[in-house]
């Protein structure tokens, strides 16, 4: 039992969090300066308002400041986690009730107060979505037993196995709390319409042009330091960055927009980052290609992408990150050390001694002169750059891979139904948890979202393994065995991670930049410097 | 002339019909699914069990003739759906936005108009000339130029010169004109200018060709005025293909101003178009094809109507 307690407390303090024991709310500094109105532009179009409805970035960047979640993260410390509606909350030692208690005097920006019954509601909402609802990231919460609302400002939520991402998970910003008015009202109420708890309320939407908000006056924190937002519908970055049409960009930028912002506005916007970006970008091998069913073709395949030299030249004209990386984000708590991963196939640094022995496992397999199909997303950035990049890389092993460009609508169709040998594809996460980063790995009829469509129950062990193991090493050290089990059999080829560089309007202030563009998009704490 | 409107309006809806028709079908061949674009093209985890239920919600489930037959039931009644993406119907999402179009269209020719009238007018009168040489080298130059380059230009002169662009969002021309003005001026230089030089060529050529008529060459010899000879024998004539150019423009320009609406950032069908194409929803780009193709029909009914006016042996055929 000691034993128990020990490796739920250090895992929680991986977390930044203090199990079993209190917790402290939001501690965002209160405003240095008061007003204005932040303007930035986003590049797509939210397809609904309801958060616990969709994977849209969009959505978050509009939708997010208009909500609260249970916890939320401390930026500067990520993935340290702190109070959102939640003044404190403890974690049973065995790790499978988490009891929440809430601020009082919350109210929706319609004046209704916020309860337990409004967190009760939302969560159930996400597992068992009603008719017409959707919930991507239900299984999510699959161990959530049972939610108990002894009274209006205590949840306590049950689980029926122990599941180490679950804490992180109440820190979600697409779980966020509506009201049980609402959905009461009707099940559906948040996908047309907006009523939270959070610092903006909703002003005003122009379907494909603008989402205009105002400071939500009885906000529970003291950090929602602007007038209000304006969030433009923008086709590029450069151009309204340039031409002071906008102040910001949320997402990320690539290179050229950079240099191209920096040069024409000098010391008027900050360049914020590199920093890590959870989307890995990785290649999908078709295991029911002919080719791919040999492992030292796949292996060939790992070994001929040169990353340790070739992802530096390639952060130079696109926004991915020059470090090399495995399935997890480099440097992040469950990461492989930089040592380790260069032990593992494709990692190695010898570049050239790697494609000669690839060469002749190719030859060995009677696959010499290799020909596939790669199916790219027609997207420039990253795709283009990173297909160009491969395509070389595989043809230098004498490999014929052809590449097939499609837009969106069509890669995706084809990636789905398994029309390619090799397909880029991504992985995008929101905290660095292996229950996140490694979901998609494994066997296809568990996750859904393995488009190598292979099939290994040792890696599913792994994965249950880890995910319900609260021991920090225990479970970093199961994480690593399946990451190089994946690595080793190359069904997957990861390419990169991203790197987030954000160009900034220099008035902007008190914004942090988080390892993904669905992380921090409440703009609480964010001044203007005016 | 009643009897020729009725006839050229009454075909009309057979047109449209078929447009509708012809719009549901090929869409339905397009590959690619706008729930797995919605739910999985930014990854994400999505069971194939949740991918199935949305389209169910959606209505992608039923028999493809219960579809068309929902929808051409909805026709007449100006109901064309409900996006796909967004989930408001496609008449609101369009409606919200053709207003945009239509000023940037206008805008346009009006410029279009102005230039080229006086520029092909002066190419044909003066062919040969410095003038005409030169005149020619404009109107060829701005046929050669694609809009949205232009435009991306005009925005860089715009950051270079001005350090500044328009505001972003649509402002009414009801609530502050200059704004607006401000807004669309950019964009309506770079399309009026490709416009401009097709009528002014068109015009050009049109002028010369009417004015090596005999009836014109009568009329000198029975020495009317120049310029009566020009404007009253000459150009009415020469305005009949001008005039078809100028609304077949017209028309293409309410739907066609892809590249640069996205260009300028403006909330207009075109970018409409692009983003209901990138995210396959065919809902809302089958209104569309049948919104710009019942523009097409209405401004081709009414370049006919014009050519009526303007031809009375056009009128008196059967």
């Amino acid at each position: 039992m000691r034993l128990f307690l020990k490796a739920a407390v250090l895992s929680a303090t991986i977390l930044g969090t203090v199990a079993a024991t209190n917790a402290y709310a939001g501690a965002h500094s209160s405003c240095p300066k008061q007003g204005g109105t932040l303007v930035y532009g986003v590049k797509a179009e939210p397809p609904m308002f309801d958060l616990h409805g969709n994977n849209s970035y969009a959505v978050q960047h509009y939708v997010a400041q208009h909500y609260s979640t249970l916890l939320t993260f401390d930026w500067e410390n990520f993935p340290n986690m702190e109070g959102d509606l939640a003044e404190s909350w403890s974690v049973s030692d065995d790790g499978l009730t988490f009891t929440f208690n809430l601020h009082k005097g919350v109210k929706f920006h319609d004046g209704t107060p916020m309860t337990s019954a409004d967190v009760k509601a939302s969560y159930e909402r996400i597992q068992n979505p009603p008719e017409g609802v959707a919930s991507p990231r239900k299984a999510l919460l699959a161990d959530i037993s049972g939610i108990e609302t002894p009274d209006d400002h205590t949840v306590i939520f049950k689980l029926s196995a122990p599941n180490a991402f679950m804490e992180a998970g109440f820190a979600s910003p697409f779980n966020a709390i509506y009201s049980k008015k609402d959905l009461d009202a009707d099940p559906k109420f948040p996908i047309k319409n907006v009523n939270g708890t959070g610092p903006y309320k909703l002003k005003e939407y122009k379907p494909g042009e603008a989402w205009i908000t105002e400071r939500y006056e009885d906000f529970h924190h003291d950090d929602n330091c602007l007038d209000g937002t304006i969030g433009y519908k923008i086709s590029g970055i450069a151009e309204p960055m340039l031409g002071g049409q906008i102040m910001a960009e949320w997402r990320g930028t690539a290179p050229a927009e950079r240099v191209t912002i920096k040069e024409g506005l000098g010391d008027k916007v900050n360049l914020v980052g590199p920093h890590g970006w959870m989307t890995l970008f990785l290649v999908s091998l078709n295991s029911e290609t002919e080719a791919f069913k040999d492992k030292r073709v796949r292996q060939a395949l790992q070994m001929c992408l040169d990353r340790n030299n070739g992802l530096k030249q390639l952060a130079k004209i696109t926004f991915t990150s020059e470090t090399p990386a495995g399935l997890t984000l480099p440097g992040s708590p469950y990461a492989m050390s930089p040592e380790d991963l260069a032990t593992v196939t494709g990692y190695r640094p010898d570049g050239d001694s790697e494609k000669k022995k690839a060469m002749a496992m190719l030859k060995e397999a009677g696959y010499e002169g290799l020909k596939f199909t790669y199916s790219n997303r027609a997207v420039a950035h990253p795709y283009d750059h990173m297909a160009i990049w491969m395509m070389s890389e595989w043809k230098k092993c004498g490999m014929n891979p052809e590449m097939i460009s499609n837009p969106t609508a069509t890669f995706v169709t084809i990636r789905n139904e398994g029309g390619f040998d090799a397909t880029i594809d991504w992985a995008p996460s929101f905290l660095p948890d292996p229950s996140l980063m490694l979901f998609k790995f494994i066997s296809d009829d568990q996750t859904g979202s393995n488009y190598s469509n292979y099939i290994d129950r040792e890696l599913d062990d792994l994965y249950n393994a880890q995910k319900g193991e609260l021991d920090f090493d225990k479970r970093k050290a199961l994480s690593i065995e399946l990451e190089k089990k994946v690595l080793n059999d190359s069904h997957i080829l990861p390419v990169a991670f991203l790197g987030r560089v954000l160009a900034l309007d220099s008035r902007i202030k008190g914004f942090t930049i988080a390892p993904s563009h669905i992380l921090n998009n409440t703009y609480r704490g964010i001044w203007l410097d005016e | 002339m009643l009897q020729y409107a009725l006839r050229r309006i009454l075909l009309v809806f057979p047109t449209l019909f078929a447009v509708a028709v012809l719009v549901f079908l090929v869409l339905r061949v397009v590959p690619g699914d706008i729930v797995e674009i919605k739910m999985t093209a930014e990854g994400g985890i999505v069971s194939q069990e949740e991918i199935e239920r949305e389209r169910e919600r959606l209505g992608l489930n039923e028999p493809l003739y219960k579809q068309f037959f929902t929808y051409m039931i909805g026709l007449p009644r100006g109901d064309l759906g409900v996006s796909l993406w967004t989930e408001r119907p496609v008449s609101q999402e369009i409606g919200s936005r053709i207003a945009l179009s239509f000023e940037l269209a206008i805008l346009s020719t009006i410029l279009a108009v102005l230039i080229a009238f006086p520029l092909g007018t002066l190419s044909a009168l003066y062919r040969g000339t410095v003038l005409d040489y030169v005149i020619r080298i404009i109107t060829i130059g701005g046929i050669a130029v694609p809009s949205f380059w232009l435009g991306m230009l005009l925005i860089m002169f715009a950051i270079t010169f001005f350090g500044k662009l328009p505001p972003l969002g649509t402002v009414s021309i009801f609530d502050d004109p200059l704004t607006n003005l401000y807004q669309l001026i950019w964009p309506a230089l770079s399309v009026g200018y490709r416009y401009s030089s097709v009528v002014a060529r068109m015009l050009r050529s049109s002028i010369l060709e009417v004015l090596s008529e005999d009836y014109i060459r009568t009329a000198r010899a029975k020495g009317v005025f120049e310029r009566l000879v020009i404007v009253k024998h000459g150009m009415r004539n020469a305005l009949l293909p001008t005039v078809t150019v100028i609304g077949l423009e017209f028309a293409f320009l309410l739907g066609g101003l892809v590249v640069t609406e996205s260009v300028f950032n403006l909330n207009g069908i075109g970018k409409l178009f692009v983003d209901s194409v990138v995210r396959n929803d065919l809902n809302l780009l089958q209104g569309l094809v049948l919104t710009v193709a019942t523009c097409f029909v209405f401004v081709n009914l009414i370049v006919d109507l014009l050519y009526a006016a303007l031809d009375p042996r056009i009128r008196y055929q059967k």
